[in-house]
């Protein structure tokens, strides 16, 4: 059964389709032209030589099949450093492509994927042939998508990625200039690319008059953009769980008997994907990445997620993603199909739930019957750590609130996770009272 | 010392007249013809990559004008 890519229908050039787990893409007629020129001018293979675009293979006339991404995530998903790599990424390929006689005539933040750590560009079609004299016609849409909120994460605030996610299209450059301190007006690249370009936005130019820029005015743009890209940077200042690790009740014992025990219950599942809920700074994640398995690193603090990713840079198997669990990505778009929830694009061999319970039923109340309901969803094999109230953590979440929670006892939670799951092992962790499950999904 | 502040302060009046050019560029007023909403980010675009090229090549002439004058005093303790 072919289906088409719900997202896929802006461009005339072509759109994207599925077929029996596999990734191909139409190219009309209309984009014949380009495609064989990206094809002919060596700038496909110079960009796949250095990993930079998706490989694809020619399947028949005007139909190719793209090299599957493990995991479709999104802009508002990303960290700082992730978007700040994708801004990179395509600028480079708009410099590479200009060399070889083409241009990008889009810059959306959606045309770059990660596999791992790495960026990817995917949007094959993304190609036109660059005339001389012509400006970038990406340029808006490149400070919307890419400029706007990291300037807006490092000046700001680091969760206003979050706000891509409101936007579609990108953040409207006027928000964005009402939302950034002073201090961005007294930089050239933010005070033009977004404040000046805000303003621009309004200006009306006389019809008919032919506005020209030469080559080396468009390389002096895109100097300029990756320059004003390459100056940002997260503020040092630590979120709540930026230094997780640091702060934990873990003793050095304990630490690496965790570790040894997620280690031997992802061996014996033989996982290829791996959801990890919480991840922090992909400490365990890592764990399931270096036995092959392409692991989901997840946690809902920017802060955590930036550190995850900039800690394992260069590894293709682990995805950090900031996703709240309790709030995950919606579907949005037209229809809302466009963008798919993260429940919707999230099947996995395993859930790995460490140290997260006590976060989902006591600081959010969610009972049990609720947290395995999802965990069933999402994977066949489930991880998860329970911490019991003695907990010197969960103590701490217990002093500020009343106890309400008679139910939050080891029993009661395998009992309702029974329902759901068979419980295959568990172990206490040693030096700790915690204890760690390994749960197969039931079977009805 | 007092030449390297020089140098700085000199870079920065360049920068500060040229925002100030782009900015009257800008900020002008509308032209009442046929609109094209479009063209709006072309213009801006030649103007910051104006802006660019400009503050590259004042940093080039800076550059070359110091080691001009380096070398000219060079030569001087050398003779």
């Amino acid at each position: 059964m072919k289906k088409r890519e719900s997202s896929s229908y802006k461009d005339k050039s072509g759109f994207v389709f599925y077929k029996e787990g596999k990734v191909f893409r139409q190219i009309n007629s209309c984009y014949k032209e380009n495609y064989e020129k990206l094809m002919g001018s060596g700038l496909y293979e110079s960009l796949v030589k250095k990993e930079m675009l998706i490989p694809h293979r020619d399947i028949q006339e005007g139909i190719i099949e793209a090299e599957k991404i493990p995991f479709v995530s999104y802009p508002y998903e990303w960290c700082f450093s992730q978007l700040k790599a994708g801004a990179l990424l395509t600028l480079k390929i708009q410099k590479i492509a200009m060399d070889h006689g083409m241009s990008l005539k889009d810059s959306s933040a959606y045309n770059v994927q990660f596999v791992g750590t790495r960026p990817v560009f995917i949007d094959t079609l993304s190609f036109e042939k660059y005339e001389e004299g012509g400006a970038w016609v990406a340029y808006r849409q490149f400070c919307r998508h890419f400029l706007a909120p990291l300037a807006l994460m490092a000046l700001v605030d680091g969760r206003l990625g979050r706000l891509s996610a409101i936007y579609l299209d990108g953040i409207p450059l006027d928000l964005a200039s009402r939302l950034l301190p002073m201090k961005s007006k007294l930089n050239f690249g933010t005070l033009s690319h977004v404040h000046l370009n805000a303003k621009s936005q309004k200006m009306k130019m006389k019809g008919g008059k032919k506005y020209k820029m030469s080559g080396r005015l468009l390389t002096n743009l895109l100097t300029s953009l990756e320059t004003t890209v390459m100056n940002l940077e997260v503020g040092k200042n630590e979120s709540e769980w930026g230094d997780y690790y640091k702060k934990t009740n873990y003793s050095k014992k304990a630490f690496a008997n965790k570790k040894s025990l997620v280690k031997k219950f992802l061996a014996k599942i033989e996982s290829k994907t791996v959801v990890d809920l919480g991840a922090n700074t992909g400490e365990f994640s890592v764990v399931g990445a270096e036995m092959g398995a392409y692991v989901l690193s997840t946690d809902y603090d920017w802060l955590a997620v930036e550190k995850n990713y900039n800690r394992w840079e260069g590894n293709e198997k682990l995805l950090p993603l900031t996703i709240d669990i309790t709030n995950p990505s919606p579907a949005i778009g037209w229809a809302n199909e466009e963008r798919k929830s993260f429940g919707e694009r999230t099947r996995a061999d395993v859930v790995l739930a460490l140290a997260l319970i006590h976060h989902l039923a006591i600081s959010n109340n969610l009972p049990f019957e609720k947290i395995a309901e999802l965990m069933v969803k999402m994977a066949r094999f489930l991880i998860i750590e329970f911490v019991p109230k003695t907990d010197s953590k969960v103590k701490i979440l217990l002093s500020q609130r009343e106890d309400i929670f008679d139910d939050y006892k080891q029993e009661e939670f395998e009992r309702v996770f029974g329902k759901y799951f068979e419980i295959k092992e568990s172990y206490l962790v040693a030096g700790s009272k915690r204890k760690i499950y390994l749960m197969k999904k039931k079977t009805r | 010392m007092i030449r390297r502040r020089f140098c700085y302060n000199f870079g920065m009046l360049i920068k500060q007249i040229l925002v100030v050019i782009v900015m009257w560029c800008v900020f002008a007023k509308p032209v009442h013809a046929y609109l094209d909403p479009g063209s709006g980010s072309y213009l801006i675009q030649i103007l910051i990559a104006s802006l660019v090229g400009g503050g590259l090549f004042v940093k080039t002439f800076w550059a070359r004008m110091k080691g001009f004058l380096a070398k000219k005093k060079n030569e001087k303790k050398g003779e």
